[in-house]
Parts: structure tokens; C-alpha cells; sequence
């Protein structure tokens, strides 16, 4: 092909005119082609179009040529023409191509140049509104990334959707999700069919991620680290291998082993990340154990907040013993098809024939399972997702804003957009700079927000109590950003096209006789801006309800009283290494010395020890029986609590009957006990239970015999949401526990006290650790944290829902206010009194409040029941709330709208009327 | 864009004009590629400056009786592009010949 060789070549680039004739020359190709390659063309940009068309007309004609000649003048064959067809087809994907590229490159370069300049001419409409969009983006990107990570990434273990969690429940103690006796488990793990292994580990409050405080003592400081009993099996069922050394076999479960496997944390912290540190012995709790293995950096079980994992510290046949104390948890595998239905199953199955082989422990006792992922996060998944949805009505509320705004804007550049409508663009073309220009200020937003984000989340997860799972494991990685922000740009970019749509409807002769008050400030744009105001009220109250109600169950919970006395007591634990004090005397000789020296220090008025500070859940539970009862008349779920002597004058419990316990309530005199009000009032109703005695027995087998000799003021042990248990309280010096804390009544804050309470400690041993030191006050806040936590989130969604509606009024009402100038300084020059226009600009300000007001609060009192589990004592449809909130919006709306109604007061008539 | 390599399609475009292949449709027959591919290959490499496109003289559409055609040559930093790109393709020659590799047959 070199025929073009011989022409002569177009300087300007375009094909030169041809006459008319030859596009529909008798003969030519078929008339579908061309009119394919017409109508196809209406795609391509209109300054390529010609060309475009010129070029595909000509190849199809030059084609149709070659084809008759072929065939000697004759129409070339069916098939011949269809495979035309065919290749003209070819001009669709062609034309779109165009299409794309003319978007890409015009629309977007152009658009968005002219977007930019827009904005910069109006640099406190874009702060203001992309500040607003950055706070909305960014919360609901800090709350999503939250959510994701605890409620939807799968655990980090081997095929986490097969690992369920096992527990024991007995309806008749009330027990549903309890932990499971050693010996069960063995069992279960002996006879199951489904289950590819059962794993158990000590149980403890998960609040602090599980694990009990261990020490670490050898070279340098001692340190308390968090450690976890666990079976050998565990690492091998979550499938998870040590980064080094190995994890624990079944050799490790024998007598006298001491392997331990350490977190990578610990390793890094104390090892220094040394290689060497595989097979090397180190003291813990005062008995030598070698580190066998360390665990990768992203591991952690149950949580990781664990630095180390040991054995259980017994063997099979010890365990198989134990078969009334419930304290592993219970974790397993399902095996390879099996559902959780089998499973559970086959578990009821095992626990029937356990019931019969053991009637006295397991009678009513049965287990059930649940995912693992969901028996972790589970409890936290409502809270969670209220969060969600009240940062979801954050952003609502802040794209319903920049919308109004947006709006504004657009009535206030009618002229503009009329000029430009004038001169040829076309509607679609204006919508589509309208929006370029939200998309902009989305993309601000979005950055700025995800700024925010990052800050937001590392403030979530520091202020957070620790009742939130996984939290450790918030990372903000880039698919997570962009997907949050996407829905952001995406919610933007909806909002954004209401206004667009508003504001791109040009009608010039009206504008321009409007003088630029036109389109948008006609019945329809007014209706639209009162719908937005209307409707971010609405979602306003709802927040704003939702988060009074939060705070009133806060302020409800805080009137409880916790029974011990707030101020000036201060706590602190202590753990005694079974290996430097094996026996019950050790124990008893050791606070005997400890708690007069503590006593002695300046300051303090009394120092006392027990077994469970209030609101902490320590100390055990069971059953108990008052002598002389009937057989079926015993106390399920007793509370056990030991105390030393002056343990109840320092935290300010009052012995209400009887006395309290004395220095000779020792290991060697009469037992003794002292109840609790609850108690007292539940099982001697009628009688005086000083010198009645009990046992901690059902009344079939009962044990050794103590004497009742006091009755004390309930304490709170369990939280302050929870009703106070029956309790029996044992001295320390007949009941001695390794691990205890002590409470210190002192003149003396608690910095200035503890300097001289570790000297006074590490004097009688220098390698005990001091650990969690709080004052009362502390501890009882930290049993609520949970609640403020939530209540303060939510307060700052109501707060920020809040200043964001006002925002909005303020914004919408001073446009209008602008709007009718004219109209309002006629009314003043007719004799309108300055108050009446007040009233007149508010009044109209406040009817889509109104509408809004009542929209919300239905909605409220739909929704709020939804809460009705996270809330103390406060109704969800609480009265009060509702009626405080509505009139604090009110008012809100009255302020916000009160600016625009003065300025509007103090139009001079005369300039007003002179305006055109 | 001009830094990405380019595909395999337009290559095969580019190395067809840069053979003599002038017009869209002998393109296509030449390449046995669809039309569809062929054109916005073209568009691409005219708006990259590989190729460049002019008019055929009105004399000679009007002597064979059929509107003038568009044809397409290559530039300088064209065939710079197509040595480039065919040096790259050569170096997968080896891994190719030890690949089972089921040879595809466009349209024309």
C-alpha cells in the first residue's frame, strides 16, 4: 500500500470537502454501515466528530470498492457484507475510547481547574465546608476501621471460622456462659467425634486481656508481666508455630516441666531480641522456667496483652480430680465438614452420659459452643455498631450541611451559571462542573479527614477501658482508607447532585431580571433548603436523644452507691510466689509482719487486706448451707471473700451486727464468718444469725462447721449495674490467699504515700512486685469506665450532630434573610416594626425545626429501644430526655437563627429599596 | 501514560504502520486484529506522538470515486517506542518456548 505516496498531503490536518454526492452514491456500501458509523459518532466529542466520521465513511467505502471490483462490478456476497458490518462495528469502541478520553482529559482537567479557582474566591464557604466534611469523614473512617478490624477481620489463627469457644451452663445457679471443670474437659476431649482437639487456659477477667500477674525476677529490675496457663495443645489447635524455638508438646505437660513461651514483646523488651534466648532458665513467680520458644509479633491469645504462656501446672491425672472448681476456659476445633449443630450435638451427648457417671457434679450441668470470633467480640458487636451508626449520622448531618450550602452557593452564582447557560453550555455540563466542585471539596475533606483518622483512632484505642476486643490489632492500612473514604466521597457526591440539580436549571431572562436572586430563591429552591434543615434536625435529634439518654444512665449509674467510702483509700496487690511461700503460716507470717509496718507509716489510719477489692469480681463462689436447715434449703452462689482485721474500717464498711474480725481469729481458734446485709436479710429474715453456724456444703455433705459472730454493710463487688450477692467474709489469718491486696485508709495522697509503702514492703521481701496501685475513687470509676467511655463518645457525636445543624440553620437563614432585602425593607418602610420582622424572619426560620423536631423525636422514640440493654435505669423513651433535648434544639435553632433576624431588624429601608 | 509500557495490541499497530501498513482497515487485515482494537490503538499512539495522520489528496479519492482516507505513518520517537517494546517482547522468547503456549487468532 503505497498509494498515498503519491498525494498531496493536507497541511491543516483536516480532509479536504467533498462534494455532498459522494456520501450517497447509487451503488455504495450498505446503508447500515453509515448509518452505524452516524449514529455512533453523536458519542464522540463534538470537535473530533467530523474527522471521525470522515475517516470510517472512507474506509468503508474504499472497502465496499475493493470488494465489487473483486468480483468484477457485481454487489459483493452476503457473508462479504456481513463481515463489513462487522468491522464497522469496530467504530463503537472507537468512539467510546474517544468518549473516555475526552472525560478523562477535558472534564476533568478543565472542570476541576475551574472548580479550584471557584472555591478559592470563596475561602470561608470551602473551610468551612470541607472542615465539615473532614470531621464527618474522618470520625466515621476512625469508626469503621474499629468495627472492621474487631467485628469482621477473622481472627489471626489457622482457618479461624473452624475455632469455636466451649463453655458450661447450669440454669440451676444461673451460670450461662461459665467456665468448665478440668475433668470435663478431658473428657470431652476423650470421647468427641467432631472436634479435631480441645485446648484450655486458665480463666480470668478479660478485662486486662486475660492472664494473671506474674514476676520476672534474675537479671535486672523485676518485672510484672501477664501470663497465661494454657494446655500443650493450644498453639498446635490455633496453628500457629513459634517465630523461634518451639511451642509446648505433650512432654511439657508432665511433672516438674517448667517450659514457658514467650510473646515477642516480652522478648524484644527484656531480651533484647537476642537469639540466645531459646533454652535459657529465668525466674518467674520465684521458680526457674525455660523459655522454649518466642511467638511471632502479630500473635497473641487470648489477647495481646499476654507476654508469656505456661503450662496449667498440673497433669492429666490431677486434672481428671477436678471436677467441681470451674476455671479453664475451653477453646476447640471443629473437625473438616462438621457443622456447629454436630458439634453441639455430640457435646450434649458427651454431658448426658457425664451426668450419670457423675451425679453429683455434672446433674445439671451442660456445655454448649459458639465461634470462637463471636464469643470474643460478641459482647462488644452492639456497642460497636451503636457507634457506627451514630458517626453515620454524623456525616448524614454534615452532607445534608455542605448540600445546603452548596446549595446557597449555587442561588448566589445563578447569574453566573445563567451567563454560562447563555453562552452555550449545556445543562449536563453545568451539573457536571457543579459537582466537580463537591468532588473537590469531598477530596479536601476526605484527606484532611483521614488525617483525622489516624489521630482518631490512636485516641479510640487509648481512651478506651479495654471492654473492646482486638483493639491492639487497629491498623490503618490502605484498603481500609480507601474503601471508608470512597463511601465518604460516594455520600458526598449524592448530596452534592441535589443542589446541582437546583442550581443548573438557568433560566436568563429571569435571573438577570431578578438582578441575581433568581432561581434558586423561587418557591422550589426555598422548599428544597427548609427539606434539608428539616431533615438535619431530625437526624440531629435522634443523636442528641440517644446521647442524653446515654448520659442519664451515666449520671444514674454514679448515684449508686458502692458501699465502701470513696475518699483516701488507697490499694494495691500483691502476689506471694508459691515457691518462697508454700504453706497457709507462710502466708499468715508474712502479713502479719506487713500489715502493722504499713500501719506504722506516717499518715495512714488503717491498713487492711483482702482477697477481692470492691468492684473487681475477685474472690470464688458456692454453695452453702445454714445448719438446721431443710435438705433443699441451701444458698447457691455464695460469695467467698478472706479479710484481715481492720480491713473493713479502712475501706468504711460498718459492722451492722456482731462484731468484725480480731487479731485472735487465728488459724488455730473456733472458724468464724461474717455475712453480709444481703445474706442477713435473704436467710434470716426472722431470726438473728449471729451464733447461728455454715457450712460451704449442699446440706447432704456437709463440711466443716462455721460460726456467724458479724453482719456487714453490702459492698459492690461485682460493678456497680450489678445487685449485690450474698457474701460470706472468712479472716486471712484462717483463710490465707497467695494473692491479695491491700487497702490503705491514709491522711496522705497516694504519691506521696507510696514511696514509703514499697520501702516498708520490699524490707520484708525485696523481690515482690507492686502492682496496680489505685485509690478507691479510681477503682470504682474504672468499674464504670466502660459507661463513661461510651457516653462521652456519644456525647461528642450529639455535640458535633449539634454545632453542625446550627451551622446549617444559621447558614440557610442568613441566605434568605439576604434574600428578601428588598421585600423586608419595604415592610419597614410600610410601618413594619422592627420586632415584627424578628419575628417574621425567626418564625419562618423555625417551621422546618418544628418539622424536623417532630420527625426526630418519632424516629427516637422508635429507635431508642435499641439501646434499652446499654442503659441503667433510665427508660429509653425517659420522659425528660426527650422533652430537654427538643427544647435544647429549640433553642439552638432560635440562637442560630436569631443573628440573620437581627441584621435583617436593622435594614435601612431606603438603601434596601434602592438596591436595583 | 507514555511511560507505561505499551500492549501487546498496540505494538503489533505500531510495528504493522512501521511495515508500511497506512490505513485502519489494512491494519486490521494485516494484524488480524478487530477493528475495535485497531482504532483506539490508533488514537492512543497519535496521542502519544508514536504515529501521525494526514488526508489522502482529494485528486485521488475523486478519480476512484470514494471520499478521501486517513492514513497513518510513524514518528521518530514511534519507532523508538516499537524498538523498545519489541526488545522487551524478545526477552520473554525463552520463557515462552518452554511455556505451553496455545496460539490465539484474532477476527479480521
Amino acid at each position: 500500500m503505497t498509494d498515498h505516496a503519491e498525494t498531496d498531503r493536507a497541511s491543516d490536518g483536516l480532509p479536504p470537502r467533498r462534494p455532498a454526492s459522494d456520501r450517497s452514491r447509487p451503488g455504495g456500501p450498505p446503508a447500515l454501515c453509515l448509518v452505524l458509523i452516524r449514529m455512533v459518532g453523536l458519542l464522540v466529542p463534538h470537535d473530533q466528530r467530523r474527522e471521525w466520521r470522515d475517516e470510517w465513511e472512507a474506509e468503508v467505502h474504499h472497502r465496499w470498492l475493493r470488494l465489487r471490483r473483486a468480483r468484477g462490478g457485481a454487489p459483493p456476497s452476503a457473508a462479504a457484507r456481513l463481515s463489513l458490518l462487522a468491522r464497522t462495528a469496530g467504530c463503537l469502541p472507537h468512539a467510546l475510547w474517544l468518549w473516555k478520553e475526552e472525560w478523562r482529559l477535558r472534564m476533568l482537567w478543565e472542570d476541576l481547574r475551574y472548580a479550584v479557582r471557584t472555591l478559592v474566591r470563596r475561602p470561608g464557604f470551602t473551610l468551612l465546608a470541607s472542615l465539615t466534611l473532614a470531621l464527618a469523614i474522618g470520625a466515621l473512617t476512625a469508626i469503621f476501621s474499629i468495627v472492621y478490624t474487631v467485628l469482621l477481620k477473622p481472627l489471626p489463627y489457622h482457618e479461624p471460622d473452624r475455632l469455636v469457644q466451649i463453655w458450661e451452663h447450669n440454669p440451676a445457679k444461673g451460670w450461662t456462659q461459665n467456665i468448665v471443670a478440668p475433668a470435663n474437659l478431658l473428657d470431652w476431649r476423650d470421647r468427641t467425634r467432631t472436634l479435631a482437639g480441645i485446648a484450655g487456659y486458665f480463666a480470668t477477667p478479660t478485662s486486662d486481656g486475660g492472664g494473671a500477674n506474674m514476676t520476672i525476677t534474675g537479671a535486672g529490675e523485676p518485672e510484672t508481666v501477664r501470663g497465661l496457663g494454657v494446655t500443650a495443645n493450644l498453639f498446635d489447635l490455633l496453628g500457629v508455630r513459634a517465630a523461634r524455638g518451639r511451642t509446648f508438646t505433650a512432654d511439657d505437660e508432665q511433672p516438674g516441666r517448667s517450659a514457658v513461651v514467650i510473646s515477642d514483646g516480652l522478648w524484644r523488651r527484656r531480651f533484647g531480641g537476642r537469639p540466645d534466648v531459646i533454652g535459657q532458665t529465668i525466674p518467674i513467680n520465684g521458680r526457674p522456667r525455660e523459655i522454649i520458644g518466642v511467638m511471632p509479633p502479630d500473635f497473641g491469645f487470648p489477647s495481646h496483652a499476654i507476654d508469656l504462656w505456661a503450662g496449667l501446672g498440673m497433669d492429666r491425672a490431677q486434672m481428671l480430680q477436678l471436677r467441681r472448681p470451674h476455671m479453664l476456659r475451653a477453646i476447640a476445633r471443629l473437625r473438616p465438614g462438621v457443622t456447629l449443630e454436630q458439634a453441639r450435638a455430640d457435646l450434649r451427648g458427651i454431658m448426658t452420659q457425664l451426668s450419670q457417671e457423675y451425679p453429683d457434679t455434672n446433674k445439671t450441668m451442660g456445655a454448649d459452643l459458639g465461634p470462637q470470633q463471636e464469643w470474643v467480640v460478641g459482647h462488644s458487636r452492639r456497642k460497636l455498631l451503636l457507634f457506627l451508626g451514630a458517626v453515620s449520622f454524623v456525616l448524614l448531618i454534615a452532607c445534608t450541611n455542605v448540600a445546603s450550602l452548596l446549595m446557597v452557593q449555587g442561588v448566589a452564582r445563578a447569574r453566573e451559571l445563567a451567563v454560562r447557560g447563555a453562552l452555550g453550555a449545556r445543562r449536563g455540563r453545568l451539573i457536571r462542573q457543579l459537582l466537580t466542585e463537591s468532588l473537590v471539596l469531598s477530596a479536601i475533606g476526605a484527606a484532611l479527614g483521614l488525617l483525622l483518622t489516624i489521630w482518631a483512632v490512636r485516641l479510640f484505642v487509648a481512651l478506651s477501658p479495654g471492654d473492646v476486643p482486638r483493639l491492639d490489632e487497629v491498623r490503618i492500612d490502605l484498603p481500609m482508607l480507601l474503601f471508608a473514604g470512597g463511601i465518604a466521597a460516594l455520600t458526598t457526591m449524592l448530596f452534592g447532585l441535589l443542589p446541582a440539580l437546583q442550581s443548573a436549571r438557568p433560566d436568563l431572562t429571569q435571573v438577570l431580571r431578578d438582578g441575581g436572586r433568581g432561581t434558586g430563591s423561587g418557591p422550589r429552591g426555598d422548599r428544597l433548603r427548609r427539606t434539608l434543615i428539616a431533615a438535619e434536625v431530625a437526624l440531629a435529634v435522634l443523636l442528641v436523644i440517644c446521647a442524653g439518654l446515654f448520659v442519664r444512665s451515666f449520671t444514674r449509674l454514679q448515684a449508686v452507691s458502692p458501699g465502701v467510702t470513696r475518699d483516701r483509700v488507697v490499694t494495691f496487690g500483691l502476689s506471694l510466689p508459691g515457691a518462697r511461700y508454700a504453706g497457709p503460716l507462710d502466708v499468715v507470717a508474712f502479713s502479719a509482719r506487713l500489715l502493722p509496718a504499713l500501719g506504722a507509716i506516717p499518715g495512714v489510719r488503717g491498713a487492711g487486706a483482702t482477697s477481692g477489692l470492691p468492684l473487681t469480681g475477685g474472690g470464688w463462689s458456692g454453695d452453702s448451707t445454714i445448719e438446721g436447715r431443710a435438705p433443699d434449703d441451701y444458698i447457691l452462689e455464695v460469695g467467698h471473700i478472706s479479710v484481715s482485721p481492720a480491713y473493713f474500717d479502712a475501706v468504711g464498711l460498718a459492722i451492722r451486727d456482731g462484731r468484725g474480725f480480731t487479731a485472735s481469729d487465728t488459724h488455730d481458734a473456733a472458724p468464724v464468718v461474717i455475712i453480709n446485709q444481703t445474706l442477713a436479710a435473704r436467710y434470716f429474715s426472722h431470726e438473728t444469725p449471729i451464733g447461728r453456724r455454715i457450712t460451704f456444703a449442699k446440706p447432704s455433705s456437709p463440711g466443716r462447721w462455721f460460726t456467724i459472730v458479724g453482719v456487714v454493710e453490702d459492698e459492690r463487688q461485682e460493678g456497680l449495674r450489678v445487685d449485690v450477692r450474698p457474701r460470706i467474709y472468712q479472716p486471712t489469718l484462717q483463710a490465707p490467699v497467695q494473692a491479695f491486696s491491700i487497702a490503705l485508709r491514709a491522711d496522705v495522697p497516694a504519691a506521696a504515700l507510696m514511696p514509703q509503702v514499697r520501702q516498708a514492703v520490699h524490707a520484708l521481701d525485696p523481690a515482690l512486685a507492686i502492682e496496680q496501685v489505685r485509690t478507691l475513687d479510681e477503682l470504682i470509676a474504672a468499674s464504670v469506665s466502660a459507661e463513661r467511655f461510651a457516653m462521652l463518645l456519644m456525647a461528642a457525636f450529639a455535640a458535633l450532630a449539634l454545632a453542625l445543624a446550627s451551622v446549617g440553620i444559621y447558614g440557610v437563614v442568613s441566605f434568605t434573610v439576604s434574600q428578601r432585602t428588598q421585600e423586608i425593607g419595604l415592610r419597614l418602610a410600610l410601618g413594619a416594626s422592627p420586632g415584627l420582622i424578628r419575628r417574621l424572619v425567626i418564625g419562618r426560620a423555625l417551621q422546618p425545626v418544628i418539622v424536623g423536631l417532630i420527625a426526630g423525636v418519632a424516629a427516637a422514640l422508635a429507635a431508642t429501644r435499641l439501646l434499652a440493654h446499654q442503659l441503667f435505669e433510665v427508660s429509653p423513651t425517659d420522659p425528660a430526655t426527650f422533652v430537654i433535648v427538643t427544647l435544647l434544639l429549640l433553642g439552638v435553632a432560635i440562637v442560630a437563627s436569631y443573628i440573620p433576624a437581627r441584621r435583617a431588624m436593622r435594614v435601612d429601608p431606603m438603601e434596601a429599596l434602592r438596591l436595583d | 501514560m507514555s511511560d507505561r509500557p505499551l500492549g501487546f495490541a498496540t505494538v503489533t499497530v505500531l510495528h504493522a504502520i512501521a511495515r508500511g501498513s497506512a490505513y485502519g482497515f489494512d491494519i486490521c487485515d494485516v494484524t488480524e486484529l478487530p477493528s475495535g482494537t485497531v482504532y483506539p490503538a490508533l488514537s492512543r499512539l497519535e496521542q502519544t506522538g508514536f504515529v501521525r495522520s494526514s488526508w489522502e489528496a482529494a485528486r485521488v479519492a475523486q478519480r476512484e470515486k470514494r471520499p478521501p482516507r486517513r492514513y497513518y505513518e510513524i514518528t521518530a520517537s514511534g519507532e523508538r517506542a516499537l524498538a523498545t517494546a519489541l526488545a522487551r517482547f524478545r526477552a520473554l522468547e525463552p520463557i515462552a518456548a518452554s511455556a505451553v503456549v496455545k496460539p490465539v487468532r484474532g477476527r479480521s
